[in-house]
């Protein structure tokens, strides 16, 4: 499908809803803009995916390490919300759309790219306190899912990147030129 | 111990064809909104986009029980929650008949909602700020 006219992005509730993201991690009132900013420059349709963690834990949620959300009933939980963006991103293959997916990079669940890991935490929450995760290679345990849930239908993941807006080194026009150099790849096919 | 961020503590629940009124989906409808996403960015607006109203039933009472359920959750920790429909599509684009049996399913009252007009005269942004400020006094530009 390179090559189509017809693009559209299903990005990390998140970077559409700042509002669930866990406690202290807002960067901005509600969708962060250098992000859909592009995405419409570059053509796309935006699509929001849900956000497991807010679903399953809500806004009030603590600090948790990809090692503490992966578990076989947040899976499940990520999966059953899988099945319903890969039957609406059905709706997009059958019209001939190119899809990419932008993540959130560092996040337990959302990340694309790099996840978290503190194999150290539970109990008493205080201990994030006393500094966050690190960042690993590798998927957030929601991403994980959908890619499985893609996979077990016969469909390719999309091409898919993330955005590590909270990490505290994020540096905003690199993060963007990186965006813009993926977004132009997909054009190109 | 929650404690402050940038958050706005505002969430809009969005009908599709108001932020992607260029998709091929809605082809045959006549009237465009006004600059839906534009404001709710600007005024500091979270989005919840509802699935768009052409998907099959059945998948899109799903996506919406999970944005229901969000809601509620704003709701109960003080955030204002809104449903911004269009007018003159079926259940406003927006699939406001689920999200009725949703709240209720959740004993969560209704969001109020905002209709956004497609006539000329409402393609203005002032013209869904003053929608939108219907249903809130708090909403300033810039917010």
């Amino acid at each position: 499908m390179s090559g189509s006219s017809r693009k559209v992005a299903y990005v990390a509730h998140c970077l559409a809803n700042q509002n669930a993201k866990v406690s202290e991690f807002a960067k901005c009132p509600g969708v962060f803009s250098p992000l859909t900013d592009r995405l419409r420059a570059h053509g796309y349709e935006i699509q929001q995916l849900p956000c497991p963690e807010m679903s399953f834990l809500g806004v009030a949620r603590w600090w948790q390490s990809r090692e503490q959300y992966d578990t076989p009933g947040y899976r499940r939980h990520c999966r059953a919300l899988a099945r319903t963006v890969v039957d609406t991103v059905s709706l997009h293959i059958e019209h001939g759309y190119d899809i990419v997916i932008v993540g959130l990079d560092g996040s337990p669940s959302s990340g694309v790219r790099l996840t978290s890991t503190k194999t150290s935490w539970g109990g008493r929450p205080e201990g994030a306190v006393a500094g966050g995760s690190d960042r690993i290679a590798g998927m957030g345990v929601w991403m994980t899912e959908l890619k499985e849930e893609f996979e077990s239908r016969g469909l390719s993941f999309p091409r898919a990147t993330g955005i590590a807006m909270d990490a505290q080194n994020f540096d905003l026009a690199v993060a963007m030129t990186e965006l813009d150099e993926f977004l132009t790849v997909q054009e190109n096919g | 111990m929650r404690r402050d961020d940038s958050r706005s503590r505002r969430v809009a629940i969005v009908a599709d064809f108001l932020i992607n009124p260029d998709s091929p989906f809605y082809q045959s409808i006549e009237g465009r909104p006004g600059p839906v996403f534009d404001v709710l960015v600007e005024d500091g607006w979270g989005m919840m986009k509802a699935p768009p109203h052409v998907l099959k039933e059945s998948v899109a009472r799903s996506a919406v029980i999970t944005t229901a359920g969000d809601a509620a959750d704003y709701l109960r920790y003080d955030h204002l929650v809104v449903i911004l429909a269009a007018e003159g599509i079926s259940q406003g684009g927006v699939w406001l008949n689920e999200f009725e049996v949703a709240f209720r399913d959740l004993k969560t009252p209704m969001p109020k909602v905002v209709t956004i007009g497609l006539d000329p005269q409402s393609r203005t942004a002032d013209s869904v700020r003053a929608k939108l400020a219907e249903v809130t006094r708090n909403v300033t530009a810039n917010a």
